[in-house]
C-alpha cells in the first residue's frame, strides 16, 4: 500500500475507483457496502464489538490493523456478519466485498512476508538445546535447563524466532553450559569409578530416626512391630543419642512412616549422595499396613510410596535444592513389592521418600503417641542403589569426542612446557553420606600422537553432528586451526580439543536452526522432523536418509515419523507439545487454598499432570479423532484420580486406561483436573480464564484482550454472591456482551468443577453455608469449608443453542470435530515450524486438515499429514 | 528493630546495630579510588535502588486519602514516617497497558505492555537502561538481586528483553563484592576470561560468514547473536581490567544464608544489609531487588477473610519496617557532606494493586531518597491511571542520562522536583 494511502478509511476509499471484475457479481463498492450493511451498528457511536468502520483505516500494511480486517473478512464471509435479525444483503455484494478483502489482505501479507523467509532463523529453546546436549554428548540426565535465562512465548509456544532473543547473558550461560557437560562427557580416569552396590535403610536417616522415637514411624520386623524397639509412647526415652549407642535401629528392619514429608520433615537415605552422575539401578521394597494402636493389621488398600532424587547442596545440611519425582510405587497390603527401574542421577542426589498416598497426620503431639494412634502407615524395607553403570570405558560421551584415543597418565614434571589438564578433586561432601569416591590416581588424559591429524579426524566426526549437516573443509580448518594454535600455546591434546569443542557448541550452527533455502533442504527436514517429534536432534539413522536423498520420500518419511513416534524420546515432545498447548507447565503455580481444599496433595498434582500426558499419548497411539479433546469415553487415570473423580475399581499408582461409566463426563481434556487447576487460582474459579482458555486453546478463536481500565472482580469466598452473578453486567451491558456471550459459556460449563478439579453442585465457602459432608476425603483429613451457594452450570452458546450443563455442553462441542482438528493442526503446525498462520496459509492449513479428515482424522494421522505437508517442509 | 533511628549515633554503631560492621575504606576516603564521578564536575555519584515486591501491597493500608505535603500516614507509611520527607508517595499510577496479573511482575522496570499477550516481548529494564551509559565506572555496571527461593525471577532485563538471572544469595552476593581471589586463582581468572574472549572472536567470525546464506530478515536476527558475543566480550573485558584491581575490604563477617522460605522479611532484610554495602564501596551505583513473596500467595487470596488479611497484614507491614531500616542506614551514611540517601533513589513497589483482584491499576509505589523535592503524597486520577514510566524518565534524567522517554511515557513525573 502507497504512503498516501495510510491513513484512509474506507470511506475516503470510495472515491477510488475500485472495479469487480467478473463471475457476474454485482460490482459494489466495498465503503457502499459496509455504509449499507455495517455502519449501522459499527459506527463511532454504537462501536459494536469495539469496531467503529468509520475509523478503521484500510490499510493492510499495518501489522496492527491488519488481524482486525481479518476479522472482518471472516465475519462476513462466515456470514456471522450482518447478524441474523438485520436483511441478508445481496450474495453477489458479499462475495465481491470478501473477494476484495480477501485478495488485499494476501497481498499486503506477501509484501510483508515474502521477503523474510516464513520460518525465521531462531535459535534452541531450553528444552531443544538441553535434550540436543544430552544425545549430541550421551549423557542423558544432565540438567542444563535451569542455568539458561528463560525464552520467551509467542502465539502460545517458545518456539518462534520472535521469543528466541539471544543476548550477551545468554552467550555467558552458554558457555558455562557447555563446559560443564564437557566436564561432564570427558574421561578422566584410567577405568571406570568403581560399582558401588549398598543396600540402604531409612532407619538410618537423622529425620526418620527423630519421627520414631516421635511416633510418628514405627520399626516393624517380619510385618510385626520390631521387638527391640518398641513402638513410641508418652514413656518411651527420647534421647536419640542413647538409642543411637544401644544399636537400636536397625538397619535390617523396615520403617513404617505414618507421616507425610513436610516442612521439618523430608526423610531420605541419607547415607548415600551420588558422587559420580550417571546411571544407576534402583530396587526398592514397600509395603502397607493398617496401624491400630501397636497392632498390626492388613491395610485398606494398595497404598503409593513415592521415591524422588533430592538436590543437596553445600554438605547436606541445609534445605536441599528441590528433587524432582522418580516414581509412585505400589506398597500391597502386608506383602512386599519390589520395584526396580534406573535412572540418571547427578552429583549431590540423594533419594527421598514419602508416604505419598496417606494424609498428613502427626503422632508426635498426640497423648500417648503411636501407642495411641490408628491408621494407615507405608513401611519400605529397604532400597539398593547399584552404579554408577558403565557399559563401556572410556564412556560413549568421551568417544564422542576422542574417538578411540588411548587414556595415559600424565605426569607435570615429563611436561615441563604443558599446562596440565584442570582436574577437579571429587569429594564427598555431604556429610551423612557414607559412599567415597574412589582414591586419586593422578592425572590421566588423552594421549594424541599426530595432534593435528586426530584433531583434523574428531572435529571432521563432530562438527557436522553438532551442526546438523554437512561442514565444509574450510570451516573443519578454521576448528583445527585453533586447537593448533591451542597445542603451541602449551595446552595439551584434550584442553586444546576442549577449546574447540566449546567453541562449536557456543557457535551460531549449534545453537541456531540454519534453514537455508526456502523449500527445507534433505537435512532441513530431518532437524525438523527430529526438533518436532524428539524435541532435539535427529540421530543417526535420519540423518543417514538425509545424505542419500531418501527422507523426503512420502513413505520413507512416513516411517521415520512411526519410527519416532515410538521411541522414548518422543516423550520430550508430548511434554513440550502439551505443557505450552495447554500450559501444562503452570500446574504447580498456584497452590490450593488449604481450608477450602484441604484433600489436595502433591500427589493428587503429579497424577493430574501423568493423566493429561498419557491421554495425549493415547490421543496418538490409538489414532483418536479430535472430539476426544472435549469428550471421552474412557480416561487415563490411577487410584487418586479415580477417587478424586468417583470412579469405582482403580487401584494403586500406575495409570491405565478406565473405561468410563455412561454419563461421566471425565477423560478428554477439559474436564480433566489438570486443566481445571491450570485454569483456576487456587482458590476460586473465574468463567472468564476458564471460558478464555477454551476458546483459545481448543476452539482456536482467542478472544479479543479485555479493554482498559475494565475493573477486576474482587472474588469472594464468604459464599454472599457467586461469580456468576458479578459476572451480571457481562449480560447486561451490551458492549460486553458482545465478546463475553463467547467467552463466558465454556466457562459457565465447567463452574461444574473446582479448582482442583472436583466436580460440585455447590461452591465451597468459608463464611457461611451448610456443613459440608465429608464425601471421597481421607477420613485423616479435617473438613475446614462449608457448602455456599448452588453452582449453576448451564448457558448458551453465541448461536443460541442452550446446554443444561457439562455434559450437554461437552456434546455440542464434540459435534463440531472439524473445528476441533483444525485448531489442534493449527496448534501442531505452530509448534512444529515456529511460525505464525499467516492469513495466506489458511488453504495450506486446510489442506492438512482435510488430508487428515481423509483417512479418519485421527491424532496420528495428523502427525502423518502435518508433516508430509508443504507447510512443514518450507521454511 | 526500632525504624526511628537517632541519627546522633555514629555511622559505625548503627551498621553494627543493624548486624553488618563495616571498616575502612569509607565511601570518603574511596572516592579517588573508586568513585571517580560520574558527572566529572568532581560531584559524588548518583544511585538507584528498586524494589519490587511481586504479591501486591494491601492498598487500604498504603494509600492516603489526601493530596499534597499535609496527607495523613496510612498504617504502612507510618512505619516510614521518620523518612517523610525524604520520600514521596504515589497513587493513581500504573505503567498502562499492562496487564496480566502475575505476568506483570516482569515489567515493573520495563513498563511493556501487555505481558499476557501472545507475542510479548519485554523490554529493557531501568536499570540496564541506565547500564547502558553509566557502566563500567564500577567493577559491576549493575547488581541484579532477588529474594526468592524459586530462582529464575529478575527485575533487569536487556534491551532485546532477555532475562538477567537474579542473584539470591547474600553470601555469594558478598563473595562477589569483597572476597579477593589468591594471586594465582586471579592470574586463573585473567586467562579464563581472555580465553573466553578469544573463543568469542572466533564464533563472531563464524556468524560473519553465515550471514552469507541468510536472508536479510535472518541476517538481521542473526546480528542479534553477533552483538550479543560483542557484548559479552567488552563485559570480558572490562572484568579482566577490574581482576587487577583490588577489592574494597570490610570486616563485616560474610553472611549465612537462611535456608527457610517463609523468613522471607529477614532474608529480605540481608539483602538490604548487602545493597547498603554494595553502594557505600561503590561497587556498583544501580541495583534492583526482587522481592518474591510467592510463599503468602494463597494468603493475598484472601478472599475478604478478616483473619487472613489480618495475617497479611502483619507480613507487609514488617516488609516496610525492613524498607525502613534500609532508608535509615543510607540516611546515616555520608559522602561529601551528603548523606548515601540523597544520591540513592530508592523506588519501592508492587506490580499489583490488589492481589485479591490481581489488578494491575493503582500501584502502591513510593520513592525516596536521590535528590528530589520529597515530603509529599502525589495523587492522580484512579479511574485514568497516570503512567507509572514518566516516573522512570525523571529517574533516569536525575541519574544525569539525556533521555526524554523511557516505554510508554509520556514525560517527565509531574509535580516532582530535582532537589
Amino acid at each position: 500500500m502507497s504512503a498516501q494511502a495510510l491513513g484512509r478509511s474506507v470511506f475516503v476509499m470510495a472515491c477510488l475507483a475500485i472495479g469487480f471484475a467478473g463471475g457476474g457479481a454485482v460490482a459494489v463498492e466495498p465503503a457502499a457496502f459496509f455504509k449499507a450493511n455495517c455502519v449501522d451498528c459499527h459506527d463511532a457511536d454504537t462501536r459494536k464489538g469495539n469496531l467503529d468502520l468509520t475509523a478503521l483505516k484500510a490499510d493492510f500494511s499495518n501489522v496492527d490493523l491488519f488481524p482486525r480486517w481479518v476479522k472482518v473478512y471472516d465475519r462476513i464471509e462466515s456470514g456471522q456478519m450482518p447478524p441474523k435479525k438485520k436483511p441478508r444483503p445481496p450474495a453477489g455484494d458479499v462475495q465481491a466485498v470478501t473477494h476484495w478483502l480477501h485478495d488485499s489482505l494476501i497481498a499486503a501479507e506477501r509484501a510483508r512476508l515474502d521477503p523474510q523467509g516464513r520460518t525465521a532463523i531462531r535459535r534452541l529453546t531450553r528444552g531443544e538445546y538441553e535434550n540436543t546436549v544430552r544425545d549430541l554428548l550421551s549423557i542423558p540426565g544432565i540438567s542444563l535447563q535451569a542455568g539458561l535465562p528463560d525464552d520467551g512465548n509467542v502465539h502460545g509456544f517458545d518456539k518462534n524466532a520472535d521469543a528466541l532473543d539471544i543476548s550477551h547473558v545468554n552467550m555467558a550461560k552458554y558457555i558455562e553450559a557447555a563446559d560443564s557437560a564437557l566436564d561432564m562427557a570427558i574421561a578422566t580416569a584410567p577405568a571406570p569409578p568403581t560399582v558401588l552396590h549398598e543396600r540402604y535403610s531409612l532407619a538410618s536417616d537423622y529425620a526418620t530416626r527423630i519421627i520414631l522415637i516421635n511416633g510418628d514411624a514405627v520399626l516393624l520386623k517380619n510385618k510385626q512391630p520390631d521387638p527391640n524397639f518398641p513402638p513410641a509412647d508418652d514413656h518411651t526415652s527420647r534421647n536419640l543419642g542413647e538409642l543411637e549407642k544401644a544399636g537400636k535401629f536397625s538397619v535390617e528392619s523396615s520403617v513404617g512412616v505414618f507421616r507425610h514429608e513436610d516442612e521439618s520433615f523430608n526423610p531420605t537415605f541419607a547415607h548415600f549422595a551420588t558422587l559420580y552422575p550417571g546411571r544407576y539401578r534402583l530396587r526398592a521394597s514397600f509395603f502397607s499396613f493398617q496401624w491400630d494402636k501397636g497392632t498390626v493389621l492388613p491395610s485398606r488398600g494398595v497404598e503409593a510410596a513415592r521415591l524422588s532424587a533430592v538436590q543437596l547442596r553445600e554438605n547436606g545440611r541445609g534445605t536441599a535444592d528441590g528433587s524432582r519425582v522418580l516414581g509412585y510405587y505400589d506398597s500391597p497390603s502386608l506383602n512386599s513389592q519390589v520395584h526396580e527401574f534406573e535412572t540418571w542421577l547427578n552429583y549431590k542426589e540423594t533419594i527421598g521418600f514419602n508416604t505419598a498416598s496417606l494424609a498428613p497426620v502427626v503422632n508426635y503431639t498426640r497423648k500417648g503417641k503411636s501407642m495411641a494412634f490408628t491408621g494407615p502407615g507405608i513401611a519400605s524395607d529397604w532400597l539398593e542403589i547399584e552404579g554408577p553403570i558403565h557399559d563401556i570405558w572410556p564412556p560413549q560421551s568421551h568417544r564422542v569426542l576422542f574417538g578411540d584415543l588411548p587414556l595415559t597418565a600424565f605426569k607435570p614434571a615429563d611436561h615441563k612446557d604443558i599446562h596440565p589438564p584442570r582436574r577437579h578433586v571429587l569429594k564427598q561432601e555431604i556429610i551423612h553420606a557414607k559412599n567415597k569416591p574412589d582414591p586419586a590416581t593422578g592425572i590421566w588424559t588423552v594421549q594424541s600422537n599426530e595432534p593435528t591429524i586426530d584433531a583434523d579426524r574428531l572435529l571432521g566426526a563432530f562438527l557436522p553432528k553438532a551442526f546438523r549437516r554437512p561442514v565444509s573443509v574450510q570451516i573443519r580448518k578454521e576448528y583445527v586451526d585453533q586447537v593448533r594454535e591451542r597445542l603451541a600455546a602449551g595446552d595439551t591434546f584434550e584442553t586444546a580439543m576442549r577449546w574447540a569443542y566449546r567453541a562449536a557448541m557456543c557457535s551460531p550452527d549449534f545453537l541456531f536452526h540454519v534453514e537455508p533455502g526456502d523449500a527445507l533442504d534433505d537435512y532441513g527436514l530431518a532437524c525438523r522432523v527430529s526438533y518436532f517429534l524428539w524435541n532435539s536432534m535427529p540421530d543417526d539413522a535420519l540423518v543417514q536418509l538425509a545424505a542419500s536423498h531418501k527422507l523426503n520420500d512420502p513413505a520413507a518419511l512416513a516411517a521415520q515419523v512411526d519410527r519416532m513416534l515410538g521411541d522414548p524420546r518422543s516423550q520430550r515432545f508430548v511434554e513440550d507439545f502439551v505443557g505450552q498447548w495447554l500450559r501444562l507447565r503452570h500446574l504447580a503455580e498456584n497452590d490450593p487454598d488449604r481450608k477450602l481444599y484441604p484433600e489436595f496433595s502433591p500427589y493428587l498434582q503429579d497424577s493430574m499432570r501423568a493423566e493429561t500426558l498419557a491421554y495425549f499419548r493415547e490421543l496418538i497411539d490409538k489414532d483418536l479423532d479430535a472430539s476426544h479433546l472435549v469428550r471421552s469415553d474412557f480416561a487415563m487415570i490411577n487410584e487418586k484420580l479415580a477417587k478424586h473423580y468417583g470412579i469405582a475399581g482403580v487401584s494403586g499408582p500406575t495409570i491405565r486406561r478406565v473405561a468410563l461409566p455412561p454419563n461421566c463426563p471425565r477423560g478428554a481434556f477439559i474436564t480433566q483436573a489438570a486443566i481445571l487447576k491450570i485454569t483456576a487460582n487456587g482458590t476460586t474459579t473465574s468463567p472468564v480464564v476458564r471460558g478464555a482458555f477454551v476458546m483459545g486453546r481448543i476452539l482456536g478463536q482467542p478472544p479479543e484482550p479485555p479493554p482498559p481500565n475494565i475493573p477486576a472482580i474482587e472474588p469472594d469466598v464468604q459464599g454472599a454472591k457467586t461469580i456468576r452473578e458479578q459476572l451480571d453486567k457481562h449480560r447486561s451491558d451490551p458492549t460486553c456482551a458482545s465478546c463475553h456471550s463467547k467467552i463466558d459459556p465454556p466457562g459457565f460449563a465447567l463452574e461444574a468443577f473446582d479448582v482442583i478439579g472436583g466436580q460440585r453442585d455447590r461452591y465451597r465457602s468459608i463464611g457461611g453455608g451448610d456443613p459440608a459432608p465429608r464425601g471421597a476425603i481421607d477420613p485423616f483429613i479435617g473438613i475446614s469449608f462449608k457448602l455456599g451457594p448452588n453452582v449453576d452450570a448451564s448457558g448458551m452458546m453465541p448461536d443460541g443453542r442452550k446446554f443444561g450443563g457439562i455434559e450437554e455442553f461437552q456434546s455440542l462441542l464434540a459435534a463440531d470435530t472439524h473445528l476441533l482438528l483444525k485448531n489442534l493442526t493449527e496448534q501442531l503446525a505452530i509448534y512444529a515450524t515456529g511460525r505464525e498462520i499467516a492469513f495466506g496459509d489458511r488453504d495450506d492449513i486446510a489442506a492438512i486438515v482435510s488430508a487428515a479428515e481423509k483417512h479418519g482424522g485421527g491424532v496420528r494421522t495428523l502427525l502423518h499429514a502435518l508433516v508430509q505437508s508443504r507447510f512443514f517442509q518450507t521454511k | 528493630m526500632n525504624i526511628s533511628l537517632n541519627r546522633a549515633l555514629s555511622r559505625r554503631t548503627f551498621l553494627r546495630g543493624a548486624g553488618v560492621v563495616m571498616a575502612l575504606p569509607m565511601l570518603e576516603a574511596m572516592a579517588p579510588v573508586y568513585g571517580a564521578a560520574a558527572s566529572g564536575d568532581g560531584a559524588s555519584p548518583r544511585r538507584m535502588v528498586a524494589v519490587e515486591t511481586n504479591m501486591g501491597i494491601m492498598p487500604q493500608f498504603f494509600f492516603p486519602e489526601k493530596a499534597g505535603a499535609d496527607y495523613e500516614l496510612t498504617p504502612y507509611l507510618e512505619r516510614l514516617a521518620a523518612h517523610r520527607k525524604n520520600l514521596t508517595v504515589f497513587s493513581g499510577v500504573s505503567h498502562l497497558g499492562v496487564t496480566g496479573g502475575h505476568m506483570a511482575q516482569k515489567c515493573f522496570l520495563t513498563g511493556t505492555p501487555h505481558p499476557d499477550r501472545g507475542g510479548f516481548r519485554n523490554g529493557v529494564s531501568l536499570d540496564q537502561h541506565a547500564a547502558e551509559h553509566l557502566g563500567g565506572q564500577t567493577r559491576y555496571p549493575s547488581l541484579t538481586l532477588a529474594m526468592t527461593s524459586e530462582g529464575g525471577s529478575t527485575l533487569s532485563y536487556t534491551r532485546s528483553g532477555a532475562t538477567i538471572s537474579p542473584e539470591t544469595s547474600p553470601r555469594k552476593i558478598y563473595q562477589k563484592l569483597f572476597v579477593q581471589g589468591k594471586p594465582d586463582e586471579v592470574e586463573a581468572n585473567v586467562e579464563a576470561l581472555r580465553q573466553g574472549r578469544s573463543m568469542l572472536d572466533f564464533v563472531g567470525d563464524q556468524s560473519k560468514r553465515l550471514q552469507g546464506s541468510l536472508s536479510a530478515n535472518d541476517k538481521r536476527r542473526l546480528d542479534q547473536y553477533f552483538t550479543s558475543v560483542r557484548d559479552l566480550e567488552q563485559r570480558l573485558h572490562s572484568s579482566q581490567a577490574w581482576e587487577y584491581k583490588p577489592k574494597p575490604k570490610v570486616d563485616v563477617p560474610a553472611p549465612t544464608d537462611i535456608e527457610d522460605s517463609k523468613m522471607f522479611v529477614e532474608k529480605t532484610r540481608q539483602m538490604f544489609d548487602m545493597i547498603t554495602l554494595a553502594l557505600e564501596t561503590d561497587s556498583t551505583r544501580l541495583i534492583t531487588l526482587f522481592v518474591d513473596t510467592t510463599v503468602i500467595h494463597n494468603i493475598t487470596h484472601h478472599g475478604g477473610r478478616p483473619d487472613v488479611i489480618a495475617q497479611l497484614r502483619a507480613k507487609e507491614t514488617a516488609q516496610f519496617d525492613a524498607l525502613a531500616s534500609f532508608l535509615g542506614g543510607l540516611d546515616l551514611a555520608k559522602e561529601q557532606g551528603q548523606t548515601l540517601l540523597d544520591k540513592t533513589m530508592v523506588l519501592y513497589g508492587t506490580c499489583m494493586g490488589s492481589a485479591n483482584a490481581h489488578s494491575n491499576v493503582n500501584l502502591p509505589v513510593l520513592l525516596a531518597g536521590g535528590g528530589f523535592k520529597h515530603g509529599q503524597h502525589l495523587a492522580f486520577s484512579k479511574t485514568n491511571n497516570y503512567p507509572l514510566t514518566n516516573l522512570f524518565v525523571s529517574m533516569l534524567q536525575r541519574l544525569g542520562i539525556e533521555a526524554s522517554e523511557f516505554s510508554t511515557s509520556r514525560g517527565t513525573m509531574s509535580g516532582l522536583e530535582m532537589a
